[in-house]
């Protein structure tokens, strides 16, 4: 009997990795999906059916919930908008015939490598309101600095700067990948008929950049919504709750109180909610 | 033919029972012989296998069978097999604690102790910021990862009423005083480590708050006259607990705003960030009389005691210096160090060893502590309990008992540690008077023994001194008023409006009232025991 190894054979090979995802991913989500309707208390061992009890909770606009996600969406439109027009002025520079080039190529991507965690460790000296250089560095400019993490109104403005300076070079990198596959007839003939470089810029390579921008603005924007690692290493949340992102707020509410159901229901709605941003997203990149 | 279908052709052969069609009358064993033959050297272009070949297997076969059963009957004749040792107990208990914090001590002294009884200790140290959650996971899981844990007292009563925690009177009974000597732990330690009349830990470092100072300005004649000038005929008294909190933010005032800058530009350093500003607002609290529950367990956090002990933060903050918002109590020392602050808020009386250091850094520079200011202070500690689920707690209690006793807390003084018991706070050799050597290590230990002394004597029979502390909740309340003062110290929130919020949110975790949230306890409620 023959054995149709077309058949099996790439089932057989990707089962491992399958396993690995159905542990990793998929298992938590059903484990999510259960404990979010469920009122879980680690703590107290309670552990009741309650429906969508939670998901009542969360809509009927819980307050700090709803802080936490205006203020990510703050975060998130405010890193955007520096994000991508610098991007994509690096991703310009980089695809002339400069010198060093190269060097410069590289030297962006170093943020990229270093872990969050532990270069916001630094970044919180370099904010710090006496000798961090930062402080320094903007008082010379301007005559005056705010209290970076100190200051309610500049806290969210400290981890929006740590972030463009960190993710920044990532949009260079991804924008000048689509720069360098530009056919060059276009700027030929835009030449021949004697348009400016604004020109060539905004009729020729805006039009034809603008899927993989709006893809870059896609990798960015989800990103953004689940930025942990900066609140938890540079302000802890504070002031107050001044740059209490919603990841960080679910942090406190699955980690600080061990309210496992709400913060499932909370976790799974935010999950909705960035597919549905992708999916929808992804659908205008395919039409583009 | 291919390998698999070769298998599944004599797996057929063998469990049918049936003869290859080429060796009519051969079963069983010629079977097996074959499904190994067919495995080990299949079918090449549709041939048959020869008889030839199956014997020469078979002979093989019979080859390592023969063998392995004489190295087999060697192996036993020669070394007869010794019967199974008994169980030993286990000779290693895991102790979750902070890492970096006298971490050096740690490991030193779990290796004395290891050459002592021959018990193994590996210390993890844990992050302070994530101590609690990390501990809280293994705990609630049972996993049993940690035989000892480190617990803080607003947390104690939280993991005893989880059951996650070994109550330790049977041990302590079973142990010889000498060893234990448990009435010479601090008497209000000895309390809040207690619950439902059972202890759970035993107390190994101690953080109560007093109140740090620069005593020489404080006794410099032209600022004392300057003080007098300026306050209408006042003197100026050195920070200690008969001064009130009004008299401290006049103090404040009078050395951010009078005293030039280049003697001293700030008046007071408080640690306003996120993880220690609760703990400033609670000793003010306290010391106005005020407290988050009422003798009869209602919410009382946003009366009129605990707004003014708010408004008098706010103030005080105003004379920090600009970063307090960001600040924890290492910035606080820190400030201190570099002189720009005369004084601190409610301080953890731990910190000396690095308070006094500022001696050496600012030239004529006297540093001295005190009780806290109005009296009362937060009582903090780090405490040795057993994990409910710890497969060695025989093993554990004796490195809690020798850590947490007598010989083990002398050790840990001599190495610079903040002990929490008497007869070692109240030693000739750590007292400076005696030993000046000591004088950078132990100068608080006097403060420490006195601030436990006004706690038990002033607090009201049902305080005692902080009754918070018994709630199963207390963890989660503290938490969260962490991030409520800290939202009001920034100006997000006004004082009454942030704590009436505090008050819901106390509710909420109580559980009480639903879906209003009440302020007082429902009917049936049990206050927690003692």
């Amino acid at each position: 009997m023959k054995i149709n190894k077309e058949k099996y054979m790439p089932w057989l090979l990707v089962l491992s990795a399958l396993i690995l995802v159905f542990g990793l991913t998929l298992y938590p989500l059903f484990h999510a999906i259960y404990f979010s309707a469920r009122n879980t208390d680690i703590k107290t061992g309670q552990d009741d059916f309650i429906g969508l009890k939670n998901y009542q909770r969360l809509l009927n606009f819980d307050p700090d919930l709803a802080d936490s996600v205006s203020r990510t969406l703050m975060f998130a439109v405010g890193c955007l908008s520096i994000q991508m027009p610098l991007g994509l002025g690096i991703a310009l520079l980089l695809n002339r015939e400069i010198k060093g080039r190269r060097a410069f190529r590289a030297i962006i991507t170093l943020p990229l490598v270093a872990a969050p965690i532990a270069i916001g460790q630094i970044w919180r000296y370099m904010y710090h309101y006496e000798f961090g250089v930062i402080k320094y560095m903007v008082t010379l400019l301007f005559g005056t600095s705010p209290n970076w993490t100190a200051d309610p109104d500049w806290a969210l403005v400290s981890l929006i700067i740590f972030d463009t300076w960190q993710w920044t070079p990532f949009v260079a990198l991804i924008l000048l990948a689509g720069l360098q596959g530009l056919p060059p007839e276009p700027y030929e003939s835009a030449t021949i008929y004697g348009a400016s470089a604004l020109q060539k810029f905004r009729y020729i390579t805006l039009p034809k950049m603008r899927p993989l921008i709006t893809l870059a603005a896609i990798f960015r924007i989800i990103d953004l919504l689940k930025t942990y690692d900066p609140v938890a290493a540079i302000t802890w949340g504070g002031p107050g709750r001044a740059t209490e992102l919603l990841s960080y707020f679910l942090y406190r509410v699955g980690f600080y109180y061990f309210w496992v159901g709400y913060a499932s229901a909370i976790s799974l709605l935010f999950l909705y909610g960035v597919i549905f941003f992708t999916v929808v997203a992804l659908k205008k990149i395919a039409r583009l | 033919m291919s390998l698999l279908a070769s298998v599944r052709y004599a797996c057929k052969l063998f469990f049918s029972l049936k003869s290859p069609p080429d060796m009519p009358n051969s079963k069983g064993t010629v079977n097996l012989i074959l499904l190994l033959h067919l495995i080990l050297k299949r079918e090449k272009n549709g041939e048959n296998m020869s008889k030839r070949g199956i014997t020469k297997t078979a002979l093989a076969l019979v080859a390592v069978v023969i063998i392995v059963v004489a190295v087999v009957a060697a192996y036993f004749v020669i070394t007869p097999p010794t019967p199974p040792a008994p169980p030993t107990p286990p000779k290693k208990v895991t102790w979750a604690t902070i890492a970096g914090f006298y971490t050096d001590w740690a490991e030193a002294i779990s290796k004395d102790f290891t050459a002592k009884t021959g018990i193994e200790v590996e210390v993890m140290g844990i992050d302070y910021g994530v101590m609690y959650e990390k501990q809280m996971l293994e705990l609630a899981g049972k996993t049993g990862a940690f035989d000892l844990v480190t617990v803080e007292t607003m947390c104690l009563a939280e993991w005893a009423h989880a059951g996650w925690l070994e109550p330790l009177d049977s041990y302590i009974e079973k142990t010889p005083t000498e060893e234990i000597q448990y009435e010479d732990i601090l008497e209000h330690y000895r309390w809040v480590l207690t619950w439902g009349g059972k202890c759970y830990g035993l107390p190994y470092y101690t953080y109560d708050q007093g109140v740090f100072y620069r005593a020489d300005l404080f006794e410099r004649e032209d600022i004392k006259a300057m003080f007098k000038e300026w306050s209408g005929g006042l003197e100026l008294k050195k920070p200690n607990h008969e001064m009130t909190w009004d008299e401290a933010l006049k103090i404040a005032e009078f050395f951010d705003e009078v005293v030039p800058d280049d003697i001293m530009p700030y008046g007071i350093g408080l640690m306003a960030g996120p993880v220690e500003s609760n703990d400033e607002w609670m000793a003010i609290m306290w010391s106005l009389g005020g407290d988050h529950f009422d003798k009869d367990y209602n919410i009382i956090v946003n009366a009129t005691e605990s707004v003014r002990a708010m408004e008098i933060y706010c103030e005080l903050l105003k004379h920090a210096p600009p970063g307090a918002l960001a600040s924890s109590y290492d910035e606080v020392v820190a400030q201190m160090q570099r002189g720009l602050i005369p004084m601190t808020g409610p301080f953890y009386l731990d910190q000396w060893p690095n308070h006094v250091k500022t001696e050496n850094l600012i030239p004529g520079a006297k540093m001295a502590c005190d009780t806290p200011i109005g009296g009362r202070g937060y009582i903090g500690c780090f405490a040795l309990s057993i994990d409910a689920a710890s497969k060695s707690k025989d093993a554990a209690w004796e490195f809690l008992k020798w850590l947490a006793g007598p010989e083990g807390q002398y050790s840990f003084a001599k190495g610079g540690g903040s002990t929490c018991r008497k007869s070692v706070l109240l030693h000739s050799d750590f007292d400076p008077a005696v030993n000046p050597a000591t004088y950078p290590y132990t100068e608080h230990y006097k403060a420490l023994v006195a601030t436990s002394e006004l706690l038990m004597k002033n607090a009201p029979a049902w305080q005692r001194p902080y009754r918070v502390f018994k709630l199963p909740k207390a963890g989660t309340m503290y938490m969260e008023s962490k991030i409520t003062i800290g939202a009001i110290a920034a100006g997000m929130l006004t004082p009454k409006g942030g704590l009436d919020k505090l008050a819901l949110a106390y509710a909420t975790i109580l559980g009480w009232g639903y879906p209003v949230p009440s302020l007082s306890p429902p009917k049936g409620w049990t206050p927690p025991p003692d």
